[in-house]
């Protein structure tokens, strides 16, 4: 929805949307730059803290706007659901000898040795079809396109 | 009670196994629920021999358990035997192989021999065990004492167990106190028995107690290679660190004297084996260190569980872990702050927990990673990075959570949003609530939820299916390769088809036992 808005005002957050929006429209580009940036600042299996993070950004000046700790901390929990970051609470030792115990950090993950996903790796745990399934029906094992591609490789 | 597919993919099982009839009288009872022998002939419209027969087959491979169950009180009390399908029995018979693999890794192949008789028969006595030993090694001497000594090793280990009694007797469940609960208080007997289902109240009610359950002792089995043996240590407690319970075994003795003792695989052991072996795979990512200490942390308490599904280890402190992680080769070179810092690792996310100097492995934190990823990974999968942030959104969050929020959360467009949540819910992989807000205006919010037990279940269900599918489709290839005139390219064909399919099998039933067993 469009809003007009006199010259010399400028408009709240709430319906701008926030640092995030451009035009009104979620700017991918500039999130996908901060979270780059916040990840470099994490090497792999290491620990970084909230306000780690905080000075990172700052310090990068990617960003023209000054982003609040929450805006930061937002970007940094969207991580989270990335699976490229893993929250975790400082046990006080080892590599968090340094961040008082209990207090919630972040570490990278490693995706390299995982454990595969076992349902995920064959035609069925993918297929749109599976609720229709049977094993003598339309859509079956025994005649499954997708079993053919996997197995005619 | 089973889901749908897990009922289709045991009586799959059984069909291919035992045949058609069999798997008539099974899939009666898996859907039906335990029935009489007169209420079974009536619904599956066989013949009385016929089910008989089929009830024989399924009761000497411990898929079915016959028990009596009182009905009414005092002189009205009525008997009656009734049979009960046992699900996860006949699910372990697609697991055979990695159960034996287990055994000829730990104990070699003698034992192996032993116990494939075992499993190829469901149950046998020591004499049967014997003579089948003895028959299948013509032309070389095997003396019984070998052949016991063998079996003695399987026992030690707990890989085969003593049959559980023919026609237990199931008391109304106001009446009846679990066998194995001997203690606690009264509500936690009475919560025991309302949470568990009527096949385990059966199967525990059937089972030898603790202390019999893996002692090779009587008369009548001690005569097996021709005459008492004094020095027999046998009769000593086999699996030593169990229970000992002075007043049944004074009764049940006295019993087994009069029987001949059948002897069958033990599944609970090698399931707990199994458990330990999906736990070192899921934190493999931390490192080789992690993998050895937890090996050892494992083997040191396998003997202190009581039953496979618990939550935490039993304590152990540092140097013990040390001195367990010294025993093997892979751990001999490991200083102790080699294994203190791989502690540490383990210790974030806290898989093992230190607890007054003391460690303890978080069973269930492990199991609840490894099935948080495989879920997580299907939702990658099948329905795209955007639906996987989001659903791990949800899955953090635990509770229900507004559209607008989750897309906050996420990064995405608050518009189209709404189409990507819409779509897990419709597969069951999310739940949803619509919230009417009145005031100046109505409007409708809708919540949205990771509801993980009933999702657990989907899953379940979902690897049931597929499971089955991939060995009706395994048996299709195999048949149309028959069919063909076996030129040298269809036999490379179907090589690696074979390999493709039962290595998915194999992997698969992994995946099920994390979410049914584990």
């Amino acid at each position: 929805m469009k809003h007009y808005i006199a010259a010399e005002f400028n408009p709240s957050t709430e319906i701008t949307g926030g640092a995030w929006y451009t035009d009104g429209s979620l700017d991918s580009d500039f999130i996908g730059v901060l979270k780059a940036t916040c990840l470099k600042f994490v090497p792999n299996l290491k620990v970084a803290t909230l306000e780690g993070f905080v000075e990172a950004v700052k310090k990068s000046r990617v960003s023209q706007v000054e982003l609040s700790k929450k805006q930061i901390e937002e970007l940094v929990e969207s991580l989270v659901c990335d699976n490229e970051l893993m929250k975790v609470k400082s046990t006080g030792i080892g590599e968090f000898a340094s961040i008082p115990v209990g207090k919630v950090c972040y570490k990278r993950i490693d995706k390299g040795n995982r454990v595969s996903g076992a349902m995920a790796s064959i035609p069925c745990g993918v297929c749109p079809q599976i609720s229709i399934c049977t094993p003598d029906g339309i859509v079956s094992p025994k005649t499954c396109v997708y079993y053919n591609t996997w197995l005619d490789f | 009670m089973a889901s749908q597919y897990g009922l289709k993919y045991a009586v799959h099982i059984i069909t291919s196994h035992f045949g058609n009839l069999v798997a008539k009288v099974c899939e009666c009872l898996l859907r039906k629920g335990p029935l009489t022998l007169h209420n079974l002939i009536r619904f599956t419209e066989l013949t009385p021999l016929q089910v008989k027969n089929s009830l024989l087959v399924l009761i000497q491979h411990n898929c079915v358990q016959a028990f009596i169950e009182e009905s009414g009180v005092g002189d009205g009390a009525k008997l009656n035997t009734q049979y009960i399908a046992l699900f996860n029995n006949i699910i372990h018979r697609s697991r055979f192989s990695k159960f034996l693999a287990i055994v000829s890794k730990e104990l070699g192949e003698e034992c192996l021999k032993l116990f494939e008789g075992l499993l190829q028969h469901g149950r046998l006595t020591l004499a049967q065990i014997v003579d089948r030993a003895i028959s299948s090694t013509k032309g070389s001497d095997i003396a019984p004492g070998a052949i016991r000594e063998t079996f003695l090793k399987l026992l030690g280990s707990h890989f085969v167990e003593r049959c559980p009694a023919p026609e237990p007797v199931l008391s109304p469940p106001n009446q009846e106190l679990p066998s194995s609960a001997k203690r606690g208080s009264k509500s936690a007997k009475l919560q025991k028995i309302e949470t568990e289902t009527l096949e385990q109240r059966v199967s525990e009610e059937a089972a030898p107690s603790e202390a019999m359950r893996f002692l090779l002792t009587t008369d009548a089995e001690s005569n097996v290679d021709g005459g008492k043996d004094e020095n027999d240590s046998s009769s000593s407690l086999v699996g030593e660190k169990r229970k000992y319970d002075a007043l049944e075994l004074d009764k049940e003795g006295e019993a087994t004297n009069e029987r001949v003792i059948l002897w069958r695989a033990n599944f609970e052991e090698f399931i707990r084996r199994l458990r330990h072996k999906a736990c070192i795979e899921h934190v493999r990512h931390l490192g080789n260190g992690a993998v050895i200490v937890l090996s050892a942390m494992l083997e040191a308490t396998r003997s202190a569980e009581n039953k496979v599904k618990i939550d935490a280890s039993a304590p152990l402190s540092l140097n013990s872990i040390y001195e367990e992680v010294i025993k093997n080769d892979a751990g001999r070179n490991m200083t102790f702050d080699r294994v203190r810092s791989s502690l540490i690792e383990l210790g974030c996310p806290p898989l093992v927990k230190a607890f007054n100097d003391s460690y303890i492995i978080d069973f269930k934190a492990i199991i609840d990673l490894a099935q948080n990823d495989e879920v997580e990974s299907i939702v990658l999968k099948r329905y795209g990075q955007e639906a996987y942030k989001m659903f791990r959104a949800l899955s953090q969050a635990g509770h229900l959570l507004e559209t607008d929020k989750i897309a906050e959360q996420t990064f995405y467009e608050k518009k189209d949003t709404p189409k990507v949540l819409y779509k897990l819910w419709k597969e069951e992989y999310l739940h949803m609530e619509k919230l009417q807000i009145t005031g100046a205006r109505q409007s409708q919010l809708l919540l949205w939820k990771v509801n993980k037990k009933n999702l657990w279940e989907h899953v379940l269900d979902e690897m049931f299916h597929a499971a089955l599918n991939l060995s009706l489709r395994l048996a299709h290839e195999l048949e149309k390769e028959k069919e063909l005139l076996n030129p040298p390219q269809s036999r490379d064909r179907i090589i690696r088809v074979r390999l493709v399919l039962e290595s998915a099998q194999i992997k698969l039933d992994d995946a099920i036992m994390l979410f049914h067993d584990f």
